[in-house]
């Protein structure tokens, strides 16, 4: 390669200003909690709190029964649907639970509470709602 | 039940119907569309969804939106003037002071608080004042670089 060809090259020997920083900085990254597509809806994840416990079951009806849950998801269901990943699981974190919220609905604070009371359930968070109805 | 809230968000009137103890850090988001504020932990930890409050650095996932009614909100969107980039948000692209950018909106909501009210800060000051939010990518050298660079520009342009 010749020095004028080493002088021009793209990537090394010199500095390249990064294309994405003007959008980064000015908040108009788009990350994955950015998106808002129709149809779209929100997955939360319920962890085991103990790292090595046995799981004896999980009830996961109070879930269910909540206005605007699209499913839920125990590593029973994965595995269940050939996704061979429960065992995996339970090696280390145990048993996993995953709640789906369609957020595309309006959900009434009542169901966040009654969400957030289900023994176990650390966070429920509200993204993507429309604007409250009254 | 649903209220309706007035505040001034980046200079402009907004208004939003939403119960009083929804967090702000939704409503941006949400119902205002302005999703450069980010959510990193939820829980007031991280610093990522640091919006400016009445000149105050505030964590908008803490704090109820009942509580800006009637005061003027600063976000990452607004932070600029039109096209131009605000001297922070040069400076932060001059240092490298962001890698993957997902701390950067609340890190320079933080700056800019500080910069309002100390416009020459010492290192310690930027140390101090952004020690409240969490970057895990780029180390924090070249963001407190960045930050002084900011002041001094900003410094320079208002002599001129």
């Amino acid at each position: 390669m010749s020095s004028e060809q080493v002088a021009t090259r793209y990537g090394s020997g010199q500095s390249v200003r990064r294309i994405e920083d003007p959008a980064l900085v000015a908040g108009a990254g788009c990350f994955a909690d950015d998106a808002s597509l129709p149809g779209q809806v929100c997955v939360c994840l319920q962890r085991s709190p103990y790292p090595h416990a046995r799981i004896a079951a999980i009830d996961t009806a109070a879930a269910r029964a909540m206005p605007g849950v699209v499913a839920v998801y125990t590593g029973a269901d994965l595995a269940a649907a050939g996704l061979n990943i429960i065992d995996m699981l339970n090696r280390s974190r145990g048993d996993i639970a995953v709640t789906l919220i369609d957020l595309n609905q309006w959900v009434p604070k009542e169901t966040v509470v009654q969400l957030r009371a289900i023994p176990g359930v650390l966070s429920v968070r509200c993204l993507g709602c429309e604007k409250d109805k009254t | 039940m649903a209220k309706t809230i007035r505040f001034t968000l980046n200079g402009e009137p907004a208004s939003v119907t939403t119960e009083g103890d929804r967090m702000l850090l939704w409503v941006l988001r949400t119902e205002l569309g302005l999703t450069g504020t980010k959510c990193g932990c939820g829980e007031g930890l991280c610093g990522s969804c640091s919006v400016v409050v009445d000149g105050r650095v505030e964590r908008s996932c803490q704090l109820p939106v009942a509580k800006v009614a009637g005061a003027e909100v600063l976000t990452i969107e607004g932070l600029a003037d039109g096209d131009d980039l605000h001297p922070l948000q040069q400076a932060f692209v001059d240092h490298d002071a962001l890698q993957c950018g997902f701390c950067t909106p609340g890190m320079m909501m933080a700056a800019a608080a500080l910069l309002q009210h100390t416009p020459q800060p010492s290192a310690a000051q930027i140390e101090h004042a952004l020690e409240g939010n969490l970057c895990r990518c780029t180390g924090y050298v070249n963001i407190v670089a960045a930050v002084q660079q900011a002041a001094a520009t900003m410094a320079a342009g208002a002599q001129a």
